[in-house]
């Protein structure tokens, strides 16, 4: 038991200091099966923009409520490449019915089952509903646990917020790369007398 | 096999770390105290927990360490723990997955295998071991596990410790094939189970299970089907069964479901057939084929399952009626394979009873008869059909929102009809027979419909108002009607004694209402009524001597607090990243929906509860 809680303290002190280690807080790697049955990585929903991720059960009335607004924000909000990805976590015991949970709703965003919670464990979730705002590197902008009305006014701000840093990420970066191709291209064009 | 040290996981994982270049991590902690009362067993004690949880996550490159340490002293429910209770390693690339450790996975729907942990009740029937899944391209996987693990259960559901366990060991392997031509998944896997049971006495009593699975699934045109069969085969050795001649016992568990669209109503049927008498589930948590609800009221009303004898189905039907409101419909209902019919007992034998139990009646004086021709039967209720243990639940909701969505409703109807016991040869007592010798005027005496019927009706109302500032107003009206109707007659040659006839009459009343204010804050207060509770039949509440803080200033108000529960909670949210409530007062328990999260709480009575989360 020393020992390990030893080994606590020196992954929580030494490591963070170390010379090439990081500690980031990101998106935990896995792939879970969409409703049609095929499966995917939850990474491959960063590709187009950040994401928010919405794990949620049938039986969850708060779930249900705060599903009408992220509908809405998904819809309203997707042509900047952001999108929601819900994450049912019913287990057997009532999995035969989300599919028609979901298409009677006409919910606009993608639905992935989690029947083992294994993604929800992975994330650090332990009450519904429970959200995740993931930037588009895989870290965690925000988290959310629980929903009461009303709450929807602060999440599409950080939705907002979100969006902007994103954006911003991605322009500097085409700045960035722009910069560099200038820069190569006088490069070019300083070494091309010398070549010749 | 030597169980795997949970330590020596960690150690692994931080050596392979010194070489990272970057780990992601996760580590969520949650704290649970308590301090207050319990009824059990008609007297109130003192009821104390202090739970801590830490979950941590750390992944480098396509490794993941999993642990949960775990200081409870002592937890909501089970015995005090302080320790790295869970771990594991895991290595995932594109076509392979291996885990060391501690093991929660699922095959198929749950039939064969369903091995997950529930804190709220105390359950976990997790294996140590070894675990991988490897697939060669999109259309086919194989997977496997061996492991092994103490299963700890408890005979009584309504019990706070597990005072049941077993020993596991299992290996499985299976292959999921995706067939193209049919568009169907195929899923096939063996299960090799060996039990060890401590019997009383010191006894041993081992079971071999052979589980054999079939699964098809797949998407028709508009209608996704799934289809799974299990084949159960066991083998009891100990002293109910010879050992050298052990009794091969079979069973089989059965679970479709079909789901499709018609003219916009979604609609799901669900069929389960579970026939394994005797079956000793430990690895296997099948689907429950009826609704679950999310009503506090009906949560605690719930269809108690027989997972090994049983038949029902389920359909629900929902339908979403212009942009703002959407009605739901589901009907289940089930009952056991088999039944019996009224047991005759011979004078002869039956005077012989009090003496030498009931072994005398398992020959020709007992009469069984399987008299339900087909599910449907179950829809007359009748007495013939009251040794099948009927049941059916009928469910109908609508919710949606008025005035610019400011204003949300739900308002259900739910009724249920159940046989919750049934017996007609164990309900007597030594002084009962011999009253009734007397009467044994010639051969026969029946014992007839001994049973527990119980009606539920059930209104759970939800309405919140939103202020559209961030704020908000919630709440949860909820009525049920309960009836208790216990019957016992006594056939003789010549009459019919129904002195044993009667009905408990129950009413219970389920209201909260939270506010929410903008700055992440929300207080909840919570009612809750029984007309009567067959536990406590001089009702609760009854001595002012007794009251909490809260109850002595309600009957200050004038208030008759008899047999009523007052609670209130407050819960603030930090950051997004902790939340904090605390509760005073008391409490039911069941399932609770309030400021903004579900979760199941235990009873509870005049104290302090406490929860902080925190996720980093």
């Amino acid at each position: 038991m020393k020992k390990t809680m030893l080994m606590i303290i020196y992954l929580v002190m030494i490591v963070p200091i170390g010379a090439k280690v990081e500690i980031e807080n990101k998106l935990p790697k896995m792939s879970l099966k969409m409703l049609n049955g095929k499966s995917t990585n939850i990474s491959s929903f960063l590709e187009d923009g950040p994401i928010l991720i919405n794990f949620w059960a049938t039986w969850c009335a708060p779930c249900i409520k705060e599903m009408k607004y992220l509908d809405k924000f998904n819809k309203n909000y997707g042509e900047s490449g952001f999108q929601i990805v819900s994450i049912n976590t019913d287990t057997p015991r009532s999995l035969s019915k989300v599919k028609s949970f979901v298409k009677s709703r006409g919910y606009s965003f993608e639905v992935l089952t989690d029947p083992k919670s294994e993604f929800i464990r992975k994330a650090g979730g332990k009450v519904l509903p429970y959200l995740l705002l993931v930037n588009t590197d895989g870290t965690i902008f925000k988290r959310h646990m629980g929903y009461n009305p009303g709450d929807e006014i602060t999440l599409e701000k950080e939705i907002l917020e979100m969006i902007a840093l994103n954006s911003a990420d991605e322009d500097s970066k085409e700045i960035v790369n722009e910069e560099e191709d200038l820069k190569s291209t006088d490069e070019k064009s300083d070494e091309a007398p010398i070549s010749e | 096999m030597r169980l795997l040290s949970l330590n020596k996981l960690f150690y692994i994982f931080i050596f392979i770390s010194f070489s990272a270049a970057q780990i992601d991590y996760t580590i969520s902690h949650e704290l649970k105290y308590g301090d207050g009362k319990e009824l059990l067993n008609g007297q109130y004690v003192p009821y104390n927990y202090f739970e801590n949880l830490l979950d941590i996550n750390l992944s480098y490159s396509r490794f993941n360490l999993y642990e949960q340490w775990e200081y409870s002293d002592p937890p909501q429910f089970g015995y005090p723990l302080q320790k790295l209770n869970k771990a594991y390693l895991e290595y995932v690339d594109d076509n392979l997955m291996v885990k060391l450790g501690d093991i929660y996975t699922l095959y198929g729907r749950g039939l064969g295998l369903n091995l997950f942990q529930d804190q709220s009740l105390d359950f976990d029937n997790s294996l140590r071991g070894v675990e991988f899944s490897y697939s060669k391209n999109e259309g086919m996987k194989f997977f496997g596990l061996g492991g092994k693990g103490l299963f700890e259960y408890k005979s009584s559901p309504s019990s706070r410790y597990n005072n049941k366990s077993i020993y596991n060991s299992i290996t499985a392997f299976g292959a999921e094939i995706w067939l193209p031509w049919i568009s169907s998944n195929v899923l096939v896997f063996n299960i090799n189970q060996d039990i060890e049971t401590l019997l009383v006495g010191g006894d041993i009593e081992n079971k071999h299970v052979d589980i054999d699975n079939f699964g098809l699934n797949g998407i028709w045109g508009p209608v996704d089907f799934y289809f799974e069969k299990s084949w159960l085969d066991w083998t009891i050795e100990g002293i109910l069964d010879d050992f050298d001649n052990p009794i091969n016992h079979k069973g089989d568990f059965l679970y479709t479901a079909l789901s499709f669209d018609l003219f916009g109503f979604g609609i799901t049927h669900e069929y389960k057939d579970y026939d394994a008498e005797d079956f000793l589930l430990s690895i296997s948590n099948p689907p429950i084929v009826f609704r679950e609800s999310a009503s506090t009221l009906v949560s605690r009303s719930l269809h108690i399952i027989n997972f090994t004898d049983e038949v029902g189905h389920q359909i629900e039907i929902m339908k979403r009626i212009g942009e703002n409101y959407n009605l739901l419909f589901n009907y289940s209902l089930s009952h056991r394979n088999n039944g019996f019919s009224q047991k005759v007992f011979r004078a002869v034998d039956y005077v012989v009873i009090p003496f030498v139990g009931d072994t005398i009646l398992t020959d020709s004086t007992v009469e069984t008869k399987n008299n339900l021709s087909s599910s449907m039967d179950i829809l007359k209720f009748d007495q013939n059909s009251f040794s099948f243990f009927p049941y059916n639940q009928f469910y109908i909701e609508l919710d949606g929102y008025l005035f610019n969505d400011k204003l949300n409703f739900k308002l259900g109807y739910d009724w249920k009809n159940e046989i919750i016991s049934y017996s007609n040869k164990r309900s007597y007592d030594y002084s009962m027979v011999s009253n009734e010798i007397q009467h044994l005027t010639d051969t026969t005496l029946q014992f007839n419909n001994t049973y527990e019927y119980q009606k539920v009706l059930t209104l759970p109302n939800q309405f919140s108002y939103n202020f559209g500032n961030g704020s908000s107003l919630s709440s949860y009206f909820e009525f049920q009607w309960i009836s208790n109707n216990f019957n016992r007659d006594k056939v003789y040659l010549d009459s019919v004694d129904v002195s044993l006839t009667y009905t408990d009459e129950v009413y219970n009343r389920y209201f909260t209402l939270s506010y929410r204010h903008p700055s992440k804050w929300t207080i909840t207060a919570i009612y809750d009524y029984s007309s009567f509770d067959p536990t406590n039949p001089d009702g609760f509440n009854t001595n002012p001597d007794d009251d909490n803080f809260l109850e002595h200033g309600l009957r200050q108000l004038g208030i008759d607090i008899k047999n009523k529960w007052f609670g209130v909670e407050f819960l603030k949210d930090f950051s997004n990243n902790h939340q904090f409530s605390v509760f005073y007062g008391s409490e039911v328990g069941g399932l609770r929906c309030a400021n903004g999260v579900c979760a199941y709480q235990p009873p509870f009575m005049d104290g302090f509860k406490i929860a902080f989360r925190s996720i980093f």
